[in-house]
């Protein structure tokens, strides 16, 4: 930010000497940014961007936060074919898969499908979240995994910069700069469960700029049911394309990207899914090292079930910031985001809206200093004012502290707030004589503390350990009528806290031999506020597991061969019956296996033959028949080439 | 405002009291090629005085890096010999140096000590900085630090590179190649 600025003032002061690009340089990446730097392979150190473009910060480099990033090479080295699967690398994140098609991913606590509303979820800025039903719908959110850069996964507040409903995390997936990825690449998967076919074309098209065109299809096989009685099939099939163009000139730097897609399912009645997206970005140098960022972009979508529904969500985003900075030493960032949507739905059961068609905004304003208050503290204060056309303003500040002990170690800790704004399912449902509209139905909202270290212990093993107690208040209930029991009515009617810890570790045994472990642990007390009730016992809590630990292992032999494992234990998760009120163990625990052969057969072609969940035939991740009838996730094999011309 | 004298010495201050801690991304990811070059390179035996003796990284000039080198180095081997970093003020042809990074500092220093090591089996890198190129040299392109290779100059002087480094690399200039 005051880079351009001081440098100029470097060359004319002799006091610098050799330390003239050190300061400034983005926001000051930490020891931490560099000692992961440290055991990069030569491919990985090719990759690392020395400053961001948007001079947004780059979480890994200075975060006070709970931040791990997947990078392009841990996604190609797990044999990931979609997202979701890419995403269980994270040990702050619950990934449960569902059937064939279905994913439920949160982070400390409420993972299951009705319930996982508190994450926010961007591909290259652009929110996945729906504001129909709080939820991502993993199926229809699909990113070439060739062409991602980097997955930056944050559990707890998002804090200021990213946009709404940032309440337990965000994931942050970022593609490829299109001048990254030229040339030709076809990535092809085939195996017992799934297939993906996809196909890119980067080039030049003139000076300055650079495009790429991809296109690609998938199919994942249906899953066997838990129940005798459940005959959905869930197998899913997905065509998706699309394109990126990068532009850049001096001190600018324009993006462009799109993509189509249409998928679908023979199970509810044959759902169908399609839509596209497009946004720009336009990154901006200006005066004495601040930046202007401004995104906008257009997302329809459309989910047809022949027999049940039809939604239409059609939104328009548009947001800026500003980086610059208030004196000396310090980053100061603000800005504003506004967001309109259009979400039509059509029932044709029972349950439905009384306005079928709603028009939603949700707009904030933030503002975000960061500076020194001595050597080595570190401090992040920020504000955002949130409006919601379900809820009213709401005040949201944010406050971190980063303290570099010693060279290698850092701690940090911070207090937040965040909430979760309603849904149209939370606020407009209904079924006459059964179900409510919820006109008062409000937000929920969360005050974590944190806190954590972040460090090099030794010289091969970095080190991460998070701590937070979230103060949870307002969360949704079913509230129903004494006696009569209907008519129901959602609620604000539960609070509670959550405490836990994540952690995890990278070791490099050996300069051909890297392990990286990780785990969670999750507490849960939540009771119902006085004088409420709710019919489902929770249902709104999700289902968790108080644990989770993965063991992964990455060996480069002989050259040109590698070797990768992943093993992965899972708690049982226990949770109300939503029906009895019983506490019953719905998913067992359970570990599994994965593994990959991989040979690098020439400079351009790349085998691997993989095996995913080898210890069982097959187990569940996720039980919640209220939403999907429960389904195995099986063993499967598949064999992967990526060849570039 | 931001000329002031005041201003300027405030800064100095912050500088040298936060140098210790701020290497900036761009060499910490220098630093962290560096040692990874040298399994790829093959020396001459004559390039080491013994079987025991240690692969050297010498560093010409100011430190760039910070002090950031040693540590990414530090226990690191290649095949039997360990690496080891030295600092030199000047060119110096009697340090046993199997790698010599030449910094942004002194161009002109910069091109006496390519000329002094032509034919010798040291590899000279080159900061992003300078226009003169030494066997291997760093460059950023597109906000990424990458690397070009001279492997002619490689030949000349008796190195031999695998091409698993050379496919690596951003550019190459081939052996044989005039």
């Amino acid at each position: 930010m005051q880079f351009r600025c001081v440098r100029g003032m470097m060359s004319a002061s002799v006091l610098l000497g050799g330390f003239l690009l050190s300061f400034g340089v983005e926001a000051q990446p930490t020891q931490l940014a560099q000692n992961d730097v440290r055991q990069m392979s030569i491919e990985e150190l090719a990759n690392v961007a020395i400053t961001s473009v948007s001079r947004r910060p780059e979480p890994l480099a200075q975060a006070p936060a709970a931040v791990f990033v997947i990078s392009a090479e841990d996604i190609r080295r797990s044999g990931a074919i979609n997202l979701p699967e890419a995403l269980r690398m994270a040990p702050n994140l619950e990934v449960a898969r569902m059937n064939g098609f279905g994913y439920t991913i949160s982070a400390r606590g409420f993972n299951s499908p009705e319930s996982s509303n508190k994450l926010l979820v961007l591909v290259d800025g652009r929110s996945v979240y729906s504001p129909l039903a709080s939820s991502v719908f993993w199926e229809n959110v699909d990113v070439p995994l060739a062409d991602v850069a980097r997955i930056e996964v944050i559990s707890g507040p998002g804090g200021t910069l990213y946009g709404a409903n940032a309440v337990n995390g965000v994931i942050n997936i970022v593609t490829k700069d299109s001048a990254d990825t030229q040339g030709a690449l076809l990535d092809a998967t085939a195996g017992s469960a799934d297939m993906k076919v996809m196909a890119r074309y980067g080039f030049t098209p003139w000076d300055g700029g650079s495009l790429r065109l991809y296109g690609q299809v998938s199919h994942a096989n249906n899953t066997s049911p838990l129940s005798a009685l459940d005959t959905t099939r869930t197998a899913w099939a997905r065509n998706q394309g699309g394109f990126r163009l990068d532009q850049k000139f001096d001190g600018d730097s324009l993006t462009l990207q799109g993509d189509i897609f249409a998928n679908s399912t023979p199970a509810m009645e044959l759902e169908h899914a399609r839509g596209y997206n497009l946004s720009g970005r336009w990154s901006h140098d200006l005066e004495g090292g601040s930046s202007l960022d401004v995104q906008a972009y257009v997302d329809e979508n459309a989910r047809i079930l022949p027999l049940l529904a039809r939604e239409q969500l059609d939104t328009f985003d548009l947001q800026a910031q500003h980086n610059t900075a208030l004196w000396w030493n310090d980053t100061f960032i603000w800005g504003g985001e506004y967001r309109h949507s259009k979400e039509a739905f059509f029932s044709k059961v029972a349950f439905g809206f009384a306005n079928p068609v709603t028009h939603l905004d949700i707009e904030n304003l933030f503002a975000q200093d960061s500076f020194n208050l001595f050597d080595n503290l570190k401090v992040i204060t920020g504000i955002k004012i949130e409006n919601s056309s379900y809820s009213n303003v709401d005040f949201l500040p944010d406050l971190r502290f980063s303290w570099s002990v010693a060279d290698n170690h850092m701690l940090w800790a911070s207090v937040s707030r965040a909430v979760r704004t309603p849904s149209k399912i939370d606020r407009e449902l209904e079924l006459p004589g059964l179900l409510l509209p919820a006109p008062r139905f409000h937000s929920e909202k969360l005050t974590a503390y944190e806190a954590g270290y972040r460090g090099q212990p030794l010289a091969d093993l970095s080190l991460s350990v998070s701590l937070y107690y979230n103060l949870y208040d307002d969360l949704r209930t079913d509230h129903y009528t004494p006696v009569t029991v209907v008519p129901i009515q959602l609620r604000n009617g539960i609070t509670g806290d959550n405490y836990g810890v994540e952690a995890w570790a990278k070791y490099a045994v050996t300069d051909w031999w890297r392990l990286s472990a990780g785990a969670n642990w999750l507490q849960r007390t939540e009771h119902l506020k006085p004088g409420r009730v709710d019919l489902t016992f929770g249902q709104s809590l999700g289902q968790d597991p108080p644990y989770q630990a993965q063991l992964r292992s990455e060996m480069n032999l002989l050259g040109d061969w590698e070797f990768d494992s992943a093993l992965r234990t899972i708690g049982h998760v226990k949770a109300r019956d939503a029906t009895t009120g019983n506490t019953k163990v719905l998913v067992g625990a359970y570990t599994e296996l994965d593994l990959r052969i991989g040979w690098h057969m020439t400079s351009a072609t790349d085998i691997s033959l993989e095996g995913f969940n080898l210890l069982h035939q097959r187990h569940l991740e996720a039980n919640d028949p209220s939403t999907y009838a429960p389904q195995y996730v099986p063993r499967a094999f598949m064999l992967n080439l990526r060849q570039s011309l | 405002m931001r000329s002031s004298p005041l201003v300027l010495g405030l800064l100095g201050v912050i500088l040298v009291s936060s140098a210790r801690a701020d290497v900036s991304l761009e060499y910490a990811v220098k630093a962290a090629y560096l040692p990874k070059f040298v399994p790829f390179i093959t020396w001459p035996d004559t390039a080491f005085a013994n079987p025991a003796a240690p692969v050297t990284i010498c560093v010409l000039g100011p430190d760039p890096f910070g002090g950031k080198l040693e540590q990414t180095v530090g226990g690191l081997k290649s095949g039997d010999r360990s690496i080891a970093v030295r600092h030199l003020p000047a060119s110096d042809p009697s340090a046993s140096c199997q790698v010599i990074f030449v910094g942004n500092a002194d161009a002109a220093a910069a091109e006496g000590t390519l000329g002094a090591m032509k034919g010798k089996p040291v590899v000279t890198v080159t900061d992003s900085g300078l226009k003169t190129h030494g066997v291997i040299s760093f460059l950023i392109e597109a906000n990424h630090v990458r690397f070009d290779i001279d492997d002619a100059a490689a030949a000349q002087s008796g190195l031999v590179i695998s091409s698993k480094l050379l496919g690596l690399a951003h550019a190459v200039r081939q052996r044989g190649q005039p």
